[in-house]
């Protein structure tokens, strides 16, 4: 298997604070990837930091084996959709445009025109007087055009109306479609990961919760309700759990099928499974803070 | 051409949903022999899902002998769904209906034979998958 | 890149060449006019030699113009806040860093191509400055035979305040990352580094020479450079007597006190040998006299060190460099530290 993203203990703090710390991740290729996590996990400063526009203060990144950014050659298999998707409001559409063909060697000018007509752009607008889905467009257009391996992008349908983002995920799968091309995405909405991504990891305090084909998430994934005495199933992992006078709800995650008649096992799904994991990261986090001022 | 969508509250994976709207269509006659289903690339820019989702479909459809894919070309209806499934369905509605009545001398109401349906429903649907 | 970075760079550019065609459009309207008027009066009055009131007349023409002149100075800081301070720091405001470091060009091309269009308009805009200012202000210039005083704004030098400018708002942009707060360090800096090179460093270019003028009482100017040929450019000045004392400061003048004995001492200087008799006694001849007696009789010398005007030219060559290479130190600094965000 090849990745596409590997980090190990990756670190970056600043002055007064720790944006990303320790963080290990492997991202497979050929995927489309979510990354979901609360705010403050380090979900952007990673892609950030896999893009190559942030440099990491300690551990090491790989992106299709080598450092970000390390050549022109690496730059251009890599596409970045930056958070709040940053374009030049000076320049036309035509400029950007024109831009992308200047500077990417691998760069697909039919493609680009042919996705700018397709989404009713026009060439000789400004930037800056585009609408938010349109830019946002429009920086996922020279991303693609320059035909990467791997694009990235930052929650880059959080500020869009519901029609825009749809808009923007159409030409998004689309374009998986088309190209053999894998994606690295982070973001809010659940129902829009379950929608386009078939690969999830969840990123709570720089830690990875959880990582793996959504498929088999949630076929590995139950939850158990059961009477309050009642101890858990052998060989499961309890995620989550709580309990009221009579009840127990277990979220585990288990390998093989529960067949212990005093649970039942309720199928869970992606929304469960990404509030569950949220919800044992920030335990855990909170335990081993406890632990570090006791 | 048969148009997708997709229920994303339903409980059912979008994959199966697919292949379940192919089905309808073929029984229904919306779909014959030879017609071509929708690329994978027509279905994702319209639904905004992952192609794999789409590639997934169509090749249990195929698995199936209800389509076949021709390289570089299309998937297109490898035969129509006639009586064939008509003749299926009548032994199933049988089980199903004794089944029913076996519940409700149990002492089963409607909302748990409800619920008791769809845990099944969705744990032979992932079997299905594995 | 460089494609992308003159695109950057057109409008600024425009601006540029509008004001340079203005000021060009009023300096061949008013030009051609300075030079028929030295050419008649100037050169007529200087071969009848009764210039004075002609040159007064002369020298104060296009008021507008010459004080334009004399504040080009600015010119430097306008291309250090508006091209140099923008051209880092606007991409980190805007967030489009993001897009620029992710195309397949490094952030050193994309650095080196945004100093390389803008380094070459400061200059070439600086240069047509410099040029157009200093044929048009020739005349008049050549009338007041002084250019060490009006060094900042001829020549060539001009060029060199207008390229560090503008690295020195790249390298801060670099740093600081917020346009207004880069275009007020950029200010600040450029104003420090002039200043420093002004009073500390261009006087020290070539070792001064010296001279020493003797006392001269009817000599007006005396201990304050008015000897020297006013073309050269005065560094400091002091007036000693034989002894080795250094007076004070004769800008009011000398101070004679009466001493309890009935000396009188020249403060700065020492008792004077002879009597001087006092003003009450209503011989202000004889007083004037004795004064002079005692004044001279310490045998008063100026000692000035200078430059001469003959190294004006090698001192803007020098000056000049100097701003090249500052620049270079502040280009590739800047280049480096972007490379390690």
């Amino acid at each position: 298997m090849s990745f596409v993203l590997e980090t190990e203990d990756l670190t970056k703090s600043y002055r007064a604070k720790t944006a990303l710390s320790n963080c290990t991740i492997n991202v497979p290729q050929g995927h489309v990837v979510g990354l979901v996590g609360p705010n403050g996990s380090g979900k952007s400063t990673l892609l950030n930091i896999a893009s190559g526009v942030l440099s990491p203060t300690s551990g090491s990144v790989h992106v299709f084996g080598s450092p970000p950014a390390s050549s022109s050659t690496q730059l251009g298999r890599v596409g970045f959709v930056a958070q709040d998707t940053p374009v030049y409001s000076g320049f036309t559409v035509q400029d950007h445009l024109r831009y992308g063909k200047h500077v990417n060697p691998k760069w697909d000018d039919n493609l680009a025109r042919h996705r700018v007509e397709q989404l009713g752009l026009d060439l000789g607008q400004r930037a800056g007087k585009l609408s938010g889905g349109q830019s946002a467009q429009l920086a996922l257009t020279l991303a693609i055009a320059k035909r990467p391996d791997l694009l990235l992008l930052d929650e880059p349908v959080a500020s869009l109306d519901p029609l825009a983002r749809r808009e923007f995920l159409q030409i998004l799968m689309e374009t998986v479609a088309e190209h053999d091309v894998s994606i690295l995405l982070s973001s809010h909405l659940v129902a829009d990961i379950e929608r386009v991504c078939d690969y999830l990891v969840v990123l709570v305090s720089s830690r990875v919760q959880v990582a793996g084909e959504i498929e088999d998430l949630l076929a590995t994934h139950h939850r158990l309700i059961g009477p309050r005495e009642t101890s858990p199933p052998e060989n499961q992992v309890v995620i989550e759990s709580s309990y009221t006078e009579r009840q127990s709800t277990l979220f585990v995650r288990s390998d093989s099928p529960i067949i212990d008649p005093h649970w039942t096992v309720e199928a869970v799904n992606l929304e469960d499974l990404v509030l569950a994991y949220m919800g044992h990261g920030r335990t855990e986090r909170g335990s081993t803070l406890n632990k570090e001022s006791a | 051409m048969i148009e997708f969508y997709i229920d994303t509250h339903s409980g059912v994976p979008p994959y199966l949903q697919i292949g379940q709207q192919v089905r309808r269509a073929l029984k229904l006659g919306l779909l014959e022999q030879g017609d071509q289903l929708p690329t994978v690339k027509e279905v994702v820019s319209r639904l905004a899902i992952n192609p794999n989702t789409v590639s997934k479909a169509y090749r249990e459809l195929e698995h199936e002998g209800l389509v076949v894919a021709r390289v570089g070309v299309g998937t297109f209806v490898a035969k129509s769904l006639g009586s064939e499934s008509f003749s299926a369905l009548a032994p199933l509605r049988r089980d199903l209906q004794r089944w029913m009545e076996s519940a409700r001398r149990a002492g089963l109401d409607d909302e748990s034979i409800e619920a008791l349906v769809r845990e099944c429903f969705r744990s032979t649907s992932r079997t299905v998958v594995a | 890149m460089i494609w992308f970075a003159w695109r950057q760079f057109r409008v600024q550019a425009l601006i540029a060449l509008t004001l340079l065609v203005a000021l060009a459009i009023a300096f061949l309207v008013t030009g051609p006019r300075l030079v028929h008027t030295y050419n008649t009066t100037i050169v007529g009055c200087t071969a009848r030699g009764d210039c004075n009131g002609s040159v007064s007349i002369f020298l104060s023409a296009y008021p507008f113009l010459q004080n334009l002149l004399t504040e080009s100075w600015l010119l430097a800081v306008l291309v250090g806040i508006f091209w140099g301070a923008p051209a880092v720091a606007r991409e980190f405001d805007t967030g489009t860093y993001r897009l620029a470091w992710t195309q397949s060009a490094s952030r050193t091309q994309w650095l080196t191509a945004k100093i390389a269009i803008g380094g070459v308009a400061s200059v070439v805009t600086a240069g047509l400055f410099t040029l157009m200012a200093t044929w048009w202000s020739s005349p008049l210039d050549r009338v007041r035979d002084q250019p060490f005083s009006l060094f900042d704004t001829r020549d060539i030098v001009p060029i060199g305040y207008a390229l560090c400018a503008f690295t020195l708002g790249v390298g801060v942009g670099a740093v600081v990352r917020r346009t207004i707060s880069t275009m007020a360090v950029t200010i600040a800096g450029f104003a420090a580094v002039r200043g420093l090179f002004n009073f500390s460093i261009r006087p020290h270019f070539a070792a001064a020479m010296h001279t020493v003028f003797a006392f001269t009482p009817a000599g007006n100017g005396f201990g304050l450079g008015g000897n020297l040929n006013p073309g050269n450019w005065m560094i400091s000045t002091k007036v000693e007597s034989a002894a080795g004392k250094v007076f004070p400061n004769l800008s009011r003048g000398f101070d004679f006190q009466s001493n309890a004995n009935g000396s009188t001492t020249l403060v700065g200087a020492g008792i004077c040998p002879n009597k001087i008799p006092s003003l009450s006694g209503g011989n202000r001849t004889g007083m004037s006299n004795a004064a002079k007696q005692c004044i001279n009789s310490f045998h008063l010398h100026e000692l000035i060190s200078y430059q001469p005007i003959s190294r004006y030219w090698s001192f803007q060559w020098y000056e000049l460099v100097s701003y090249a290479v500052l620049s270079l130190i502040l280009g590739t600094f800047s280049v480096w530290w972007i490379r390690r965000r």
